[in-house]
């Protein structure tokens, strides 16, 4: 798959305070990034350099191979965006917000209604964007985005401030998007259960800095109930694992300890073979990680 | 290029604060001028006051974008900082140019045959204040970022300019510096056509200049 943007030892620095140290970062088309940090990690920062509006102090950004002025520019014609809310002129209609991005953009008209239709302001088309409501403006942003047909949507706290359906409305739009046209999309916000349903990778930011970049698939295993099992001679207990209980879906950590995913149920069994086989753990449990506690574990509360 | 003068004229027509505050000039002006007899020098003294309201909205239309990150859009969509500020000083001249001449091309009928090549010379030079206004509200909308300092700092500058219309002897060495007292002295012959437009390319040329350099190291 290739990479559409990377951002390559990106710093930058704001007055002597540095908001982004050293970031390193790829995105893979077709993919959704649910990108993840307090306020003021630099989160809103990433996006506006990835965007233009904002220039690295040190290192680079590729969009799609680019890396020169004259390219970046060109390659973010295919990039849509909503930072820090959507940016719409309130006294248009949503029809007529529409109709003026597709001028900027030379593009055709035709779309207007079938994104109209996307984002499900079919029937508010000629409502003044002013008379909307918090989730129709989200929703209106989104749509806007959409008018240069990106490959690359970046959407900068989209469920900021909506009500639970508002947030449904939203997170159901960014999967449709996802859906169907493949675009890559990154998506931040700080509702970590609402990202949790729409992306594929999770990017962590703290302080400026990447914590860690992991899958969907790695953060739900690292998030699973699990038995945890401690033991000094853990080679030992790894071989009855693999051996007696017949299962491969276990863990050594960093700190030593044995994480059996597959039979966190079965602790009785497990704690009888450790027996039968003479083996004494210092520690077995039955534990799980909510994503909330996976990440502030990650960032440290 | 044209993608962007279509975009913000579109912006432009839509925008109800243009319209009303078009509408205003007039209405204040007809009261202003009404059972007056018309002539270059008595308009010469009372467009003072659509010179300010023409800028503050040029000035606000200019902003407003910085302000609010529409300008995100501009970028995003594949335009260069300076083809964007060019093409939105390009609309500030057009709004200010309309509100600027909208009263003076409305009562030509009303002006004396005899003062007709005066008029002539007077409406140039308005054409060429609009230029100059729209501009001076590219160079402060981009410096500030921001409608409301924009604005003031649009305010302060005609408090100060107001100096230059008065006949004190300050005010006549700030004419000849500042565009809007110089139109005075051009009317009054006393500075030159040739001068005045000078002047006004001059200040043209180093606004400009300052906002493309401003635009260009500016982040949203």
């Amino acid at each position: 798959m290739g990479i559409i943007c990377e951002l390559k030892d990106v710093n930058k620095i704001y007055s002597k305070n540095k908001v982004l140290c050293n970031i390193n970062l790829r995105l893979e088309e077709g993919k959704v990034y649910g990108f993840i940090g307090r306020n003021g990690a630099g989160k809103t920062t990433t996006m506006r350099i990835i965007t233009g509006l904002a220039y690295p102090t040190s290192g680079q950004v590729v969009l799609d191979g680019e890396t020169d002025i004259k390219g970046l520019t060109e390659k973010r014609k295919k990039i849509g965006c909503i930072i820090e809310g959507p940016a719409l002129n309130l006294d248009m209609t949503a029809k007529q917000n529409l109709k003026a991005l597709c001028i900027l953009y030379g593009v055709s008209f035709d779309r207007i209604e079938k994104i109209l239709k996307l984002v499900g302001l079919c029937n508010e088309s000629g409502k003044k964007v002013k008379h909307f409501s918090l989730g129709m403006k989200q929703r209106l942003g989104i749509g806007m985005a959409l008018v240069n047909d990106p490959k690359f949507l970046i959407l900068d706290e989209p469920i900021n401030g909506l009500d639970p359906d508002g947030i449904l409305e939203v997170r159901n739009l960014i999967k449709q998007i996802s859906r169907k046209r493949k675009a890559t999309i990154l998506v931040s916000s700080h509702i970590l259960s609402e990202l949790y349903q729409m992306v594929d990778n999770y990017i962590l930011i703290n302080k400026g800095e990447i914590i860690e970049n992991i899958t969907h698939e790695e953060l739900t295993q690292k998030t699973q109930r699990y038995v945890l099992i401690t033991d000094k001679d853990t080679a030992k207990v790894k071989h009855v694992l693999k051996n007696q209980l017949k299962t491969d879906d276990f863990k050594e950590m960093e700190d030593g300890t044995i994480r059996v995913y597959e039979l966190a149920g079965e602790v009785l069994q497990i704690m009888n073979l450790f027996a039968d086989n003479g083996i004494d753990p210092a520690g077995i449990s039955v534990s799980e990680d909510s994503l909330e506690e996976y990440f502030f574990k990650r960032i440290g509360r | 290029m044209r993608c962007l003068m279509k975009y913000e004229w579109y912006k432009l027509r839509h925008d109800k604060l243009f319209w009303i505050i078009t509408m205003l000039i007039m209405l204040i002006n007809g009261v202003m001028f009404a059972g007056q007899d018309i002539s270059v020098d008595l308009l010469a003294q009372k467009l003072f006051l659509t010179i300010v309201i023409a800028s503050l909205y040029g000035t606000s239309f200019m902003a407003k974008d910085y302000e609010d990150r529409k300008i995100l859009y501009e970028i995003s969509s594949g335009n260069r900082k300076s083809k964007i500020l060019l093409a939105k000083a390009a609309m500030t001249i057009v709004c200010i140019e309309i509100q600027l001449l909208i009263f003076p091309l409305c009562i030509i009928p009303l002006v004396s045959k005899s003062e007709y090549r005066e008029y002539k010379i007077f409406l140039v030079l308005y054409v060429l204040l609009g230029v100059f206004l729209a501009l001076l509200s590219a160079f402060f909308a981009i410096v500030a970022k921001n409608q409301g300092i924009s604005i003031g700092v649009t305010i302060i500058f005609h408090l100060i300019t107001l100096l230059s219309v008065n006949s004190s002897s300050i005010g006549l060495l700030m004419a000849h510096i500042l565009p809007v007292g110089a139109t005075k002295l051009v009317l009054g012959n006393l500075m030159t056509l040739d001068k005045y437009f000078f002047m006004l390319l001059l200040w043209d040329v180093v606004l400009l200049l300052l906002s493309l350099i401003c635009i260009r190291k500016a982040e949203f």
